[in-house]
């Protein structure tokens, strides 16, 4: 077994930048936790707004204040231009309002009293508008009709009351089943990267002319270096797997013991083999280590951002979607988006799995081919 | 002499596959990888048609007030149009929400109105607004109407009903503006990412000028030891190297921001000489970084790489190319970072252009990256002068 011993030899030289990829899966395993939905009960979506108060806290403004805490997170930010500006840009809050001084006095007086707003540029930013424009609106009817301060909050906070019941239809836990998903189409980069660096990085090492005239003239057989080679890249992959299905597991805890858990765990299996093949035709191809690295990050970055993996499919443009369609990430990330909607297995449901998980082992057994016919007219050269 | 060794230079790196792949290629690549997966982000912020389901039975036919509203905001001719709106019975809106076709749908019974959802996200928020709407409405028309009957009772008047809420409902469905929007136009967020790309392509001059200072060097590589024998002033070599890298920097940097223009129509505001003047002076700064880092008794090729990238592509990812919240999260949370780190004062330059009218901040993130680049030539100055080898 000296070949398997020193594939992993090879491998450890190389730690460092296999350690790197790890890094990323674990940095993406951070932002793969960060969502918040309630799937027990409904929770409405509150945008976050920044309020600027340079008016006294009167009963209307104080009013408002309560309005907004119920409808938005209200986040405090220093009274300072650029860094509201920064906030709004970067959509950390929805929407800027600033209350002038002298803004109650001009409501009660029934005056001009139109409030600046600054809005940024997402949905929520519509959402708040369509809050404040609510809110404005009753302010200003009961403002025209009523006299006493008192009774003009009393008539608005009672005409805000909203009681419409909201039922959630869902037997799913779709909030950790959804993260579970995000995880392993996250996960995409870091498989393809490190299969591919992994196992191309050895082939080059084992092709090195010097190195194959070293093999050829010893006692060792070509095809039992061959197979421990394989079984190398085997141990090594299935290990890889183990430790992306541990980290899921970790982060997900029960949900990944369930049947679309337990689908998630075999989408990655089979993808990890293509991952394999695409790492071994790289490998066939190139003969230098600086060529790797490139084609390993063209391959990882370019196959995570066009197939769904940093950016959702939904929002991808179509052309760019019928061109992914020629990559197995495209199929993988597919079966996961599948597979969180599926909430009752049967013939329909299952089977789209199958053909996407098809698709992705014809792939590798191309990739395959692909790498054994190029190797042997390389060899017949 | 220089001319030589400026030719020579230039032949070197551009021979040199793997510097050109990621100093030149590189770039352009990323560049478009994140115009195919951010292209559509910008129409993805807005607010779009929701799909709403309405069970279609007698209570809701009756609801006067819900049917008129939903009428309206399922206009299509209606510019403000909210939903698109499908009208079937309960099961087969049960199978339509099953399958992600609507995002809801409103059932209307003898005495509530209820909305069943599949999740809580921002859709089925605003449904639940509208109907909420709706009845806050008919609560303020009930309790003004009360209101101004007291008031005109106590005047021992008789109220007139019909006038009453006839006035009321007139004013709800007045237009009126109740706010001056001060929004500003420049708000794709996602023009972060083409920043920093730009900052990184900028920087990664580095790669050239460090490659190009090897050969000078008699410590670092064979071809320094032989260069170092030949009559040359030193500092002729290194002027030469730095016009050569410059000039392939300048060629890199000019056709990266010809096709993020035209090809992937990137802003980057209205005043292009402030643009072309902040990718300049970034070019040099990411050469002084090379030489910095190229000249520094580091023992091996790979440390040398090593610090590169992790100043460059670190750098990239608290400037937000990998999320372009980091950036914020770094500016609020560890302002000292960013203020030190050079892919920020490039990135941070090209925001002020896009996003902010005056010029303040992004001649602070110019004058700041030309302090750092005239830092990196001092520390690169002092290893490189009077350098003598005993024995290499």
């Amino acid at each position: 077994m000296i070949v398997f011993k020193n594939y992993f030899k090879i491998l450890n030289k190389h730690k460092g930048v296999i350690l790197l990829y790890v890094g990323i899966l674990l940095l993406f395993t951070l932002f793969s936790t960060q969502s918040n939905n309630n799937t027990q009960s409904f929770v409405a979506s509150k945008p976050n707004v920044a309020v600027i108060n340079n008016d006294s806290k009167t009963e209307i403004v104080n009013n408002l204040y309560r309005y907004l805490e119920e409808n938005t997170d209200i986040i405090d930010i220093e009274n300072n231009d650029s860094k509201l500006n920064d906030a709004l840009f970067y959509q950390e809050i929805d929407a800027i309002i600033y209350i002038y001084d002298g803004y109650t006095n001009d409501y009660l007086s029934n005056k001009e009293n139109n409030l600046n707003v600054k809005y940024g540029n997402t949905v929520y930013s519509s959402y708040v508008d369509m809050i404040l424009k609510r809110y404005f609106k009753i302010a200003d009817i009961v403002n025209d009709d009523v006299n006493s301060t008192d009774d003009i909050i009393s008539i608005i906070n009672n005409s805000l009351k909203n009681t419409t019941e909201v039922e959630i239809k869902n037997t799913l836990d779709v909030d950790t089943i959804s993260k579970a998903s995000y995880f392993f189409n996250y996960a995409n980069y870091s498989i393809l990267a490190i299969c591919i660096y992994s196992t191309a990085i050895i082939l080059i090492r084992f092709n090195n002319k010097k190195i194959k005239n070293r093999n050829n003239i010893s006692s060792k057989k070509s095809s039992s270096i061959t197979k421990e080679l394989y079984l190398g890249n085997l141990v090594f992959v299935l290990f890889v797997w183990l430790f992306v299905v541990a980290l899921s597991i970790f982060i997900n805890k029960d949900i990944m013991f369930t049947i679309n858990g337990m689908l998630l765990i075999v989408n990655s299996l089979v993808f990890m083999i293509c991952a394999l093949s695409v790492g071994f035709l790289i490998g066939i191809f190139f003969n230098n280590e600086s060529a790797i690295a490139a084609a390993v990050n063209i391959i990882a970055l370019g196959t995570s951002f066009i197939c769904g993996s940093f950016i959702p499919v939904e929002y991808l443009p179509n052309t760019v979607v019928a061109i992914s369609k020629v990559l197995p990430s495209y199929w993988f990330i597919q079966n996961n988006n599948l597979i969180k909607t599926i909430e009752v297995f049967n013939y329909n449901t299952i089977i789209p799995l199958i053909i996407n998980m098809f698709i992705i082992i014809i792939f590798a057994f191309s990739f395959f081919m692909m790498a054994v016919i190029y190797n042997k007219k390389r060899i017949k050269n | 002499m220089f001319f030589h060794n400026f030719k020579y230079t230039l032949k070197v790196l551009l021979k040199n596959k793997v510097l050109v792949f990621w100093a030149i290629l590189w770039p352009l690549i990323l560049g478009t990888l994140f115009y195919m997966a951010f292209s559509n982000m910008a129409s993805s912020e807005k607010l779009d048609i929701i799909n709403l389901g309405i069970v279609d039975n007698e209570y809701y036919n009756k609801n006067e007030y819900l049917k008129t509203a939903i009428d309206n905001l399922s206009n299509s001719e209606n510019e403000n149009q909210l939903f698109k709106t499908t009208y079937e019975d309960q099961e087969k809106l049960n199978e339509m929400l099953n399958s992600k076709k609507i995002d809801g749908y409103i059932y209307v019974d003898i005495n509530e109105i209820k909305i069943i959802v599949k999740e809580s996200n921002i859709n089925q928020t605003i449904i639940k607004y509208v109907v909420d709407e709706i009845e806050e409405y008919q609560n303020l028309i009930s309790d003004l109407v009360s209101y101004k009957v007291k008031d005109v009772l106590l005047n021992n008047e008789i109220p007139n009903y019909d006038q009453i809420i006839n006035n009321i409902v007139i004013k709800i469905n007045q237009e009126k503006n109740y706010f001056n929007n001060l929004s500003e136009k420049n708000m794709d967020y996602m023009m972060i990412e083409y920043y920093t790309l730009l900052a990184m392509a900028c920087l990664y001059g580095a790669l050239l000028s460090s490659e190009a200072i090897k050969n000078y060097l008699g410590n670092a590589s064979r071809k320094g030891s032989r260069v170092n024998l030949a009559p040359i002033k030193r500092t002729t070599l290194i002027m030469s190297g730095f016009l050569a890298t410059f000039i392939i920097q300048l060629a890199t940097i000019t056709s990266l921001l010809l096709y993020t223009i035209f090809m992937l129509k990137v802003d980057y505001g209205n005043q292009i000489h402030f643009v072309i003047l902040l990718s300049l002076v970034g070019s040099i700064a990411g050469i002084s970084l090379g030489f910095l880092v190229g000249s520094a008794p580091f023992k091996s090729d790979s440390t040398r790489n090593g610090i590169m990238n992790v100043i460059v592509m670190l750098g990239c990812f608290f400037a937000g190319m990998m999320g372009v919240k980091m950036k914020y999260v770094i500016d609020t949370n560890l302002p000292l970072i960013n203020k030190l780190n050079p892919s920020n004062m490039i990135t941070d330059g090209f925001y002020s252009l896009y996003y902010y009218d005056n010029l303040s901040r992004y001649y602070f993130n110019l004058l700041s990256l030309l302090f750092l680049t005239i830092i990196f030539i001092i520390i690169s100055v002092y290893y490189l002068r009077r350098k003598k080898y005993d024995s290499i």
